[in-house]
């Protein structure tokens, strides 16, 4: 928020007042400052719930005009998050407050539009929002959560989100996206078109279909699979969790999977043209086609596995520590 | 209906629904089930028994391959190793330069690896308990692997598939604990306009 | 909260045991509390095979989290928190099933667990068929008893959002009910 709307913004706060949007109710302490003149660019709305006032729940509508494809950050800790495109150039929140949520900030400034739930410091866990916001559909969202879910669709643009535990799932459109989370698990959809895909947990699950272009996966203990898509680049990295990649290799492209413990099956899903080098410690290694793998060496475990299919073209490599693999197209 | 009806069936709703039965019992047995659900995990993964494995594992290395075994057998039946400082978390030394040039896990790293062990030690406390809990779980996995890459190293120093294993997962540890590190900082923010 | 005398004497040193992974004590809390973790299950779902599989994974969840059960509330307290999460859980992981509308033919016939009481079957029956969220605040609120701070907290929303979802609740099930008897 500018400066200068901080003294009016508190001093609202502060009277206990509801400051509602349109100019003619707007208290008569802030005429002398500048929100009034900037309107146009920036419309700042506080939605204040003082300790003092009523413990239950608050209900949220409100609308703000946007651009059609701007930017919307939106930020919550517990609760539940709703993103869902629309052909209107409007953000509109709705939805329900906790008890111990301070304030509700959904403001626009030139072309982004925040909406942030805000907490006093040490607050309890359980204060919760649960908010459904429709954004114009060419709009590129920035979600970050605690404990809230995030469910997003229809959101052409780019895409960020984080969460701590919250589960996030969404569809992708050719544009990119970057989620990543701690234990939420991650379901990502395409539309097949092409995009590049950064999908990071800790143990949470990753569960990707239907996107093609390049994607990075990595979870400590969680399971990846991604399945219906062809990739230029590929990669899963995991310590425990299982990797499955069935999905295409398109010519000239590179897919490298690593694990310590995790399994790996992978299958493109047809003809492949690239050099495939496997190794793995303790583990199996299962070819469905070209040669079987070998071991390392005469007095060591491990087993590795080295050939060209097709052309050569594009590169596969995968490690494991004590991870089976298998291979098939 | 007028509204006298309605209130009166709404407050013999609630009376019936107190009435329900909490307690079913279901159709056939499920312990069986659960009982070979809770068997399965041939590491036990609470932290007492992770330390014992970590400070066992890492004398092996120092001790040397030929005396690995005799240490291992004494330590199984012996006393846990209490964990370091009161924490959850696996703590131990890894040994540098003891396994070919190929990486560095040199005195640099070590010093700052061990400062932000101590940090994220103090940040977990701040996480919501699950989140911790899962936190926790999760780097014992990452030390618990780097242990095992260890152990294996010690039978082939040369094996450069463990070596490349044993990087990415020291890796892995840090891009863990500067996550921890970034979820506080932001939660410190969150109160700010 | 219960008072010492409550719990039964063998219960806590069941909990300790178990603690320290001794999985015959495990059971016998689970054959203490499976009715009560499997009654909770039914009525949140709605659904008996769902109830199992709910019940199943909430004693091994139970399992990997004893060690976090600190003996300040009843173990079955405790418990029937975790009954409470592994419904949630289950239902998020199922989250696109349950974003079709749930078919009447979806829902199971009702359990014979009050003997021949007609009314209360007619209660069950319409209780299974109220949207989840309702039917959980419902269930945990008119059915088990606890407060609104509690329900909001065992399901992760607020206070107020668990009266709303309580009235609206009654107010389908009084309609249900009504349609029914007409």
């Amino acid at each position: 928020m500018a400066l200068r709307e901080r003294p009016c913004a508190e001093a609202i706060f502060r009277q206990d007042k509801i400051w509602a949007r349109s100019e003619g109710a707007m208290p008569d302490w802030c005429q002398g400052v500048k929100v009034v003149k900037t309107m146009k660019m920036i419309k700042v709305m506080i939605l204040s719930l003082m300790a003092t006032a009523t413990f239950a729940a608050e209900s949220v509508n409100e609308t703000l005009d946007a651009a059609a494809d701007g930017n919307v950050k939106i930020s919550n800790v517990s609760g539940s998050i709703e993103v869902n495109g629309w052909s209107r150039s409007q953000v509109e929140v709705t939805g329900e407050l906790g008890r111990d949520v301070e304030e509700l900030i959904f403001k626009r400034d030139g072309d982004e539009v925040t909406i942030k739930v805000k907490l006093p410091r040490g607050s309890s866990r359980s204060s919760s929002a649960e908010l459904v916001i429709n954004v114009p559909e060419a709009s590129s969202v920035q979600v970050n959560t605690v404990s809230a879910d995030i469910d997003i669709s229809d959101v052409q643009g780019e895409q960020r989100l984080e969460s701590v535990s919250g589960e996030i799932t969404t569809t992708v459109y050719g544009a990119e996206v970057d989620a990543a989370s701690v234990s939420g698990d991650l379901e990502i959809s395409g539309d097949n078109q092409t995009t590049k895909a950064k999908l990071h947990t800790v143990s949470g699950d990753i569960d990707v279909e239907n996107l093609s272009g390049e994607i990075s996966t990595e979870s400590v203990s969680g399971s990846i699979s991604t399945i219906n898509g062809a990739f230029t680049r590929a990669s899963g990295n995991t310590i425990n969790g299982d990797i499955v990649f069935h999905v295409g290799l398109l010519d000239g492209g590179r897919m490298d999977f690593e694990t310590i413990n995790g399994t790996v099956d992978v299958d493109f899903g047809g003809d492949v043209s690239a050099r495939i080098d496997i190794e793995t410690f303790n583990g199996d290694i299962r070819n469905c086609f070209g040669p079987e793998s070998v071991r390392t060496s005469k007095y060591a475990p491990g087993r590795e596995l080295s050939f060209t299919e097709g052309g050569g073209s594009g590169r596969v490599t995968i490690n494991t520590l004590n991870g089976n693999v298998r291979l098939c197209k | 209906m007028n509204e006298n009806d309605d209130n009166t069936f709404d407050d013999e709703l609630m009376a019936r629904a107190a009435k329900l039965a909490t307690e079913v019992k279901p159709d056939r047995d499920l312990w069986p089930a659960i009982e070979q659900a809770i068997g399965e995990p041939v590491r036990p993964n609470r932290s007492v028994w992770n330390s014992v494995w970590a400070q066992a594992a890492a004398v092996v290395l120092l001790v040397g391959g030929s005396s690995s075994i005799t240490y291992m057998a004494v330590s199984d039946g012996g006393d846990p190793i209490l964990p370091i400082a009161g924490t959850q978390t696996l703590v131990f030394e890894p040994v540098s330069g003891s396994f070919g040039s190929q990486y560095n896990l040199g005195p640099d790293y070590q010093d700052a690896r061990r400062g932000l062990v101590a940090k994220v030690d103090d940040e977990l406390e701040n996480l919501a308990p699950e989140t911790r809990e899962d936190v926790v779980k999760n780097l014992d996995t990452i030390r618990q692997a780097i242990n095992d890459i260890n152990k294996a190293l010690a039978e082939e120093p040369d094996n450069v598939l463990l070596q490349e294993l044993l990087l990415d997962t020291y890796r892995y540890e840090l891009s863990l604990m500067n996550k921890v590190d970034g979820i506080t900082r932001a939660a410190m923010r969150r109160g700010d306009i | 909260m219960p008072q010492v005398a409550d719990i039964p004497h063998d219960e806590s040193r069941w909990v300790r045991l178990a603690q320290a992974a001794d999985a015959r004590a495990f059971e016998k809390l689970y054959r203490a509390h499976v009715d009560k973790v499997y009654g909770l299950c039914l009525r949140m779902t709605g659904n008996p095979s769902e109830a199992e599989d709910c019940t199943q994974d909430a004693f091994i969840q139970a399992w990997s989290k004893l060690s976090r059960f600190r003996g300040d509330s009843a173990f079955g307290t405790w418990m029937h928190r975790v009954a409470v999460n592994t419904v949630l859980g289950r239902m998020r992981k199922s989250r696109r099933e349950q974003d079709r509308i749930r078919a009447v033919s979806d829902v199971a016939p009702v359990q014979e667990s009050i003997g021949d009481n007609a009314e209360l079957r007619d209660l069950e029956q319409a209780i299974n068929e109220l949207p989840s969220g309702a039917r959980h605040v419902f269930v945990l609120h008119a059915v088990y008893g606890y407060s609104h701070g509690e329900t909001g907290d065992m399901l992760g929303i607020a206070e107020g959002t668990s009266k709303a979802q309580l009235s609206r609740a009654r107010r389908l099930l009084v309609q249900q009910i009504e349609t029914e008897r007409s």
